[in-house]
């Protein structure tokens, strides 16, 4: 090989790219020639500076991992059943479709709404009352009163949600109710607060159904520290709210679905 | 319909558990990778933190369809650059130009010249002059010396051929070396 043929493919036996005749060849003509031999090294040295700094720079990912597991986390996979399909193909689209679908919806929603004199009583207002609500109430040592009596806590609940007593979310690890009726943005409802053994409490919110929201597809939302999933369902509007991972915040939502 | 009772309702959220879990363990790990190779691209961090996350939720939908056993981190590359091409609004792939020759670059001397030289040079300064080099010489730049991808693998994830590839490769690397060579002579001169 002469100079000129072996420069053409210098590149790729640096890569390892060329088969093992041109490998020999080049090699045999690096060992005679110190222009090939210096453009080698050359191409070399560059690639290992550019290399070993690319590498060595640090990048904070931290937040960006957080908020992709969110999304993972929350969202189901394609082959399930329909409420979770239709989750799984609203996080898969871009966020800036996602934006603004959303604030489309919302603006058109408002509109007519407003324009009809049926402005919601439920939505972000209400869901970062229920938040707030779940803050001032949801301590133990709460010096507010509550309901702990099970008579009166399971007719509160036929009253608010129909059922014939209060949920049961045992099967999470979770009991000890009580229970008080609030007016969250004017709209009361049935509050019943439950605890793991470790304390943490999770708000069950209820009433029966007098707005168009929630919708009938589990919403899951963030306010302040607190998971928020809202859902309609047997005319009775359900907000779960808790600091513990969504995943069972949802979960436990399900589950009360499922004793509606 | 009643969920907790259905067992099919308990089989599908374990599964999904473990679809998470191998998700966290094949692919996240690839964040630190793609994050840099991102900003070696875009023009802003914003941007990156964009793509990365639009390629991990493009994952995350198709994860069903990556074949366990199979190079986890060059498909996720792929589907960054799917994900680059499409903000780029890059339909059509352009011919390369062909390849031309510089005598200056290939001397003896310049070549003993250049080496000598670019012992003198911090990584941060050839780090920097990459970052000025055209968008696909950076895009072939960083996988193949930075992520060591074979030749073959880089045209995948790029959707290019391989002779595109090394073209832009072999452009990309005597680039680098002339803007070096051109500093030097100015600075000598200087």
């Amino acid at each position: 090989m002469n100079c000129g043929e072996v420069r053409e493919i210098i590149q790729l036996y640096m890569d390892n790219e060329l088969e093992a005749r041109d490998t020999l060849s080049v090699q045999k003509h690096l060992e005679s020639c110190g222009g090939c031999f210096y453009l080698l090294e050359t191409f070399l040295e560059q690639d290992r500076l550019l290399r070993d700094e690319a590498r060595a720079e640090q990048v904070d990912s931290h937040l960006l991992r957080e908020q992709i597991l969110n999304i993972v986390r929350d969202s189901q996979p394609q082959s399930s059943v329909g409420r979770r399909n239709k989750l799984a193909r609203w996080t898969g689209q871009p966020a800036w479709l996602r934006f603004a679908a959303i604030v489309v919806l919302a603006l058109a929603a408002g509109l007519l709404l407003s324009k009809a004199g049926l402005l919601p009583s439920i939505g972000q207002n209400v869901l970062a009352a229920v938040a707030s609500d779940h803050a001032d109430h949801c301590s133990i040592d709460s010096k507010l009163p509550a309901i702990t009596d099970a008579d009166e806590l399971n007719r509160l609940s036929r009253t608010y949600a129909k059922l014939d007593k209060t949920p049961d979310l045992s099967y999470f690890g979770y009991g000890g109710v009580r229970g008080r009726t609030c007016k969250v943005n004017g709209t009361p409802f049935l509050h019943l607060v439950y605890y793991s053994c470790d304390q943490q409490p999770v708000s069950v919110f209820l009433r029966l159904h007098s707005s168009t929201l929630p919708a009938d597809d589990l919403s899951l939302v963030k306010e302040r520290e607190y998971e928020v999933v809202s859902v309609f369902k047997s005319g009775v509007d359900l907000l779960v709210v808790s600091s513990i991972h969504s995943d069972k915040t949802t979960a436990i939502t399900e589950s009360i679905m499922a004793q509606l | 319909m009643r969920y907790k009772e259905s067992p099919g309702i308990e089989v599908h959220n374990r599964r999904n558990e473990l679809r998470v879990q191998k998700f966290e363990c094949e692919a996240l790990p690839q964040l630190d990778s793609l994050l840099k190779a991102a900003l070696r691209i875009a023009p802003k961090p914003v941007d990156a933190e964009d793509i990365v996350q639009e390629t991990y939720l493009r994952a995350w939908k198709y994860f069903e369809s990556f074949e366990e056993g199979t190079n986890c981190r060059a498909w996720l590359f792929g589907i960054m650059f799917n994900v680059i091409n499409a903000r780029n609004g890059k339909h059509a792939k352009l011919a390369e130009i062909p390849l031309e020759e510089n005598d200056l670059l290939d001397s003896r001397h310049n070549n003993v010249v250049m080496f000598d030289a670019l012992k003198q040079v911090e990584g941060r300064e050839v780090l920097e002059a990459a970052n000025k080099l055209s968008e696909d010489q950076r895009a072939v730049l960083g996988l193949v010396v930075v992520e060591e991808f074979s030749y073959q693998e880089a045209a995948t994830i790029l959707g290019v051929p391989i002779g595109t590839v090394m073209s832009r490769l072999h452009r990309a690397r005597r680039e680098l070396r002339r803007r070096f060579m051109t500093r030097r002579a100015s600075g000598a001169n200087g």
